[in-house]
C-alpha cells in the first residue's frame, strides 16, 4: 500500500490481482448482477488509484476492511439508485410497462432457489450474512464494515436466518402441496 | 416441516457467484494505466493553459463585482459632491458681489 500511495503500478496490480475475486464475489451477492458487480469492483479500485491516501493506516482498520467498506457503501448506493430509478419507471408507465422491462431482466439470468432467497432479503440482513458466511469474517469486523454494532449485527444475522428458513419451509409446503 | 441450521448452511454454501469476467484484472490494471498517462498528458496541457488563464482570471469574481460596485458609488459620490460644492462657492460670490453693489449704491 506504501508503494502505491506512491503511484507504483506494479503494486497496483498486484493488488488489484490478489483481491479482485473476492471483493467480486461479495458485490455479486449483494446486487445479484455480474456488470454491476464488475463496475463496483473497477470504480473503487479505480478510486483508490486515484487517491490513494483515502486508506489511512494510522487510523487502525485494515486495507481489506476498509476496502470491504467501500464495496459495501457502492452497492448500497448502486441499489438505492436503482429503486429510486425503478419508483420513476412506475410513476412514467403506471406500472403495467415497467413490469415487462424487470421480468425480462431477470429472466436473463438464472437464478438457484437460494439465491432467489437471499434476493428477498433486506439488504443489510444479505450483507451481515454475506460479510460472515461467505466472506468468512469475524463479527466484529462484519459490524464495522457495516458501520454498526455488534448486537445488531448478530440480530440482522439471526434474522437473515430466520427468513431463509421460514422462505424454504414455505416453498417446500408448496411443492407437497402441489405432489 | 422445520428446515434444520446444517441444510441451511449447505444451501447456504451451495450458492456459487457467477465467476466475474475473466479480464476482471486486467482491465483494471489497464484502465489504472491508460488514466496515469492520460494524467500526465493533462497536467502537461493544463499547465500551460493555467499558466495563460491565470493572467486573465479573476480570483474571486464575487470579490471583484462588489469591489468594481464600491469603486463606481465611491466616484459618483465624490462627483456629486464636487458639484454642490461649485454650486456653492458660486452662489456665495454672487451674494458677495450684490452685496457690493448694493453698499455702492448707497453711498452713492
Amino acid at each position: 500500500m506504501v508503494l502505491i500511495q506512491a503511484h507504483n503500478h506494479e503494486a497496483f496490480s498486484e493488488l488489484v490481482k490478489r483481491h479482485t475475486d473476492r471483493f467480486y464475489a461479495l458485490a455479486y451477492r449483494t446486487l445479484f448482477n455480474q456488470s454491476d458487480a464488475e463496475d463496483i469492483v473497477q470504480e473503487s479500485f479505480l478510486k483508490l488509484w486515484h487517491k490513494p491516501t483515502l486508506w489511512q493506516p494510522k487510523r487502525g482498520s485494515k486495507f481489506t476492511t476498509w476496502f470491504y467498506r467501500l464495496i459495501v457503501n457502492a452497492c448500497y448506493d448502486l441499489n438505492k439508485k436503482k429503486s429510486s430509478q425503478e419508483i420513476l419507471l412506475i410513476d412514467e408507465k403506471d406500472g403495467q410497462d415497467y413490469e415487462l422491462i424487470s421480468e425480462d431482466d431477470e429472466n436473463s439470468q438464472q437464478f438457484s432457489d437460494i439465491e432467489v432467497a437471499l434476493k428477498e432479503l433486506p439488504e443489510r440482513q444479505r450483507m451481515a450474512l454475506n460479510l460472515c458466511f461467505y466472506e468468512d469474517l469475524s463479527n466484529n469486523e462484519a459490524a464495522s464494515i457495516m458501520g454498526i454494532r455488534l448486537k445488531a449485527l448478530q440480530s440482522l444475522i439471526m434474522r437473515g436466518k430466520a427468513s431463509l428458513k421460514a422462505y424454504f419451509n414455505t416453498s417446500e409446503e408448496n411443492n407437497h402441496e402441489h405432489k | 416441516m422445520n428446515i434444520s441450521d446444517e441444510k441451511l448452511d449447505q444451501l447456504l454454501k451451495s450458492a456459487v457467484p457467477i465467476p466475474p469476467s475473466s479480464n476482471l484484472a486486467e482491465r483494471i490494471i489497464a484502465q489504472a494505466a491508460t488514466s496515469q498517462i492520460t494524467a500526465k498528458i493533462e497536467t502537461g496541457k493544463r499547465s500551460l493553459f493555467k499558466q495563460i488563464l491565470n493572467n486573465f482570471i479573476l480570483p474571486k469574481p464575487a470579490y471583484a463585482l462588489a469591489c468594481s460596485m464600491l469603486v463606481g458609488v465611491l466616484l459618483g459620490w465624490q462627483d456629486s459632491a464636487l458639484d454642490v460644492n461649485t454650486i456653492q462657492l458660486a452662489s456665495i460670490d454672487e451674494d458677495l458681489s450684490s452685496l457690493f453693489i448694493a453698499e455702492v449704491n448707497y453711498y452713492e
